[in-house]
């Protein structure tokens, strides 16, 4: 054998144990153990999301505030309803252990009694949550034609058996949307 | 005066391209990465060049024991490949020069290739194949002349080409031929497998999962932004949810272009072994 043939024996040889001796280091690193070698032990869906199950919501929302509403006499709800958007502030304490966005709730409220559409109701400005962090969600509802101001003059109030139709919510959680819709609850 | 004819003849028997590719491969393993995905912001961050790989899910590093040993093996390998070229340019007419380039000259170039078609590849599966409704010809005939023109250029060199760096040349535009022949073969058997196991694509196997569940999978090619959309119905409900995906390359890449544009031609330029001297003097 010439030293040609040695050398390239050589460099064939360095290439191929270069090749690998790291993956057999690696394996023996982790006994053998396919599935820790490759992924290693953290598991970071696991750490993050593994919570969920156990998510306690009972203090998750403080009192809303629904500023004067609810003791209104009908001269001076229906006043109300024509002058403009209502903001109903909701203090909300994120349960969640990652920090979230709500980019958007919105919706019809309707009177299912007489199917009239009484108004709908949109997240004033997108709410950004931190991990375990509080904030404010101020929801903004319009009374939305003569006929549900008739209707609230008809129930002499506000109507009792009222639902809501459509009703959207979009979430950002680390840039991924979540965005989810009802058609009535 | 005579020491100072030979250093000029030394300075002029120097392959210059080989010194700066040299220096270059040894430098590349700490230039930074070359090619970056994320999902989201935060969601999924990935930077990667074949000597290391950063990845971040949800906040939290991931770390994969046997990821780290490959990168460590393609370091030391890239090093010692750079010290090769680099020794074989210094001294190129020494009898193991041209073995030490032939060793090391090439795998910047074939580095930066795979980083390219790694994700190239792994878009077009995910953004054509796994849908379902592809079939095998294509890529069967793609295989087919790939390794035809690869055939007849191997034959044409040995035939018709003596200048060694053209020799060179073709024996490197042959082997890409080969890869590209060896990407529509990957291409075919994942067709054959997704027609095979997934009649309906991946929108079947998301409909059987969820009622009513419907995917849109958007992927970059290398480079770029898409979104990748699911949606479930439920009842009177529907749900999406949008992953956006980013991917770009990134500084590193560029340093290994000019690596692997200087390592072929220092590659192409220099001397051939021992015995193309001897039969050029025949």
């Amino acid at each position: 054998m010439n030293k040609e043939t040695v050398l390239g024996v050589l460099l064939f040889m360095l290439s191929l144990s270069l090749a690998v001796v790291p993956i057999v280091m690696a394996f023996s690193a982790h006994g053998w153990d396919p599935k820790a070698t490759l992924l290693g032990d953290s598991n970071p869906i696991e750490t993050q999301f593994g919570d969920l199950q156990n998510l306690n919501l009972e203090n998750m929302f403080g009192n809303p505030d629904f500023g004067n509403l609810s003791n209104l006499g009908l001269t001076d709800l229906l006043s109300l309803l024509q002058g403009g958007p209502i903001n109903i502030t909701i203090p909300v304490t994120s349960p969640l252990n990652f920090p979230i966005t709500v980019k958007n709730i919105s919706g019809n409220l309707v009177c299912r009694e007489h199917g009239i559409t009484l108004g709908y109701f949109q997240l004033a400005n997108e709410v950004q949550f931190p991990a375990y962090g509080s904030n404010v969600l101020t929801i903004a509802g319009s009374a939305n034609t003569a006929e549900a101001l008739a209707d609230v003059a008809t129930h002499g109030g506000w109507p009792n058996n009222t639902g809501f139709e459509n009703v959207t919510l979009k979430l950002e959680i680390y840039g991924i949307v979540i965005e989810g819709t009802i058609e009535s609850i | 005066m005579n020491m100072k004819i030979n250093l000029r003849k030394l300075v002029r028997t120097i392959n210059w391209f080989g010194v700066i590719a040299g220096i270059l491969m040894i430098v590349l393993p700490f230039a930074g990465r070359w090619w970056r995905l994320s999902v989201g912001t935060g969601a999924m961050d990935l930077a990667t060049s074949p000597f290391g790989i950063t990845t971040t899910a949800f906040g939290q590093t991931m770390e994969s024991t046997l990821a780290r040993y490959i990168f460590l093996g393609a370091t030391i390998s890239i090093m010692i490949a750079g010290l090769f070229v680099l020794l074989a340019s210094l001294l190129p007419e020494q009898w193991w020069s041209a073995r030490l380039m032939d060793f090391g000259a090439t795998k910047v170039f074939w580095m930066a290739i795979w980083l390219v078609m790694t994700p190239l590849i792994g878009a077009y599966i995910v953004n054509n194949i796994l849908p379902g409704g592809q079939t095998l010809g294509i890529f069967v005939v793609g295989a087919t002349i790939s390794i035809v023109i690869a055939v007849l250029f191997k034959f044409l060199a040995r035939k018709f080409l003596k200048k060694l760096w053209s020799k060179r040349l073709m024996k490197l535009a042959t082997n890409v031929l080969l890869m590209i022949a060896a990407m529509f073969i990957v291409l075919a058997v994942c067709v054959f497998a997704v027609g095979k196991f997934l009649p309906n694509g991946v929108q079947g196997l998301v409909s059987d999962a969820i009622p009513g569940g419907t995917v849109s999978i958007n992927v970059p090619y290398v480079s770029g932004s898409a979104a990748t959309t699911f949606s479930m119905s439920m009842g009177s409900g529907q749900a999406t949810v949008t992953l956006p995906i980013n991917m770009g390359l990134m500084s590193g890449f560029a340093l290994a272009i000019v690596t692997a544009v200087f390592s072929i031609l220092a590659w192409v330029y220099h001397p051939g072994p021992p015995e193309e001297k001897e039969k050029k003097k025949k």
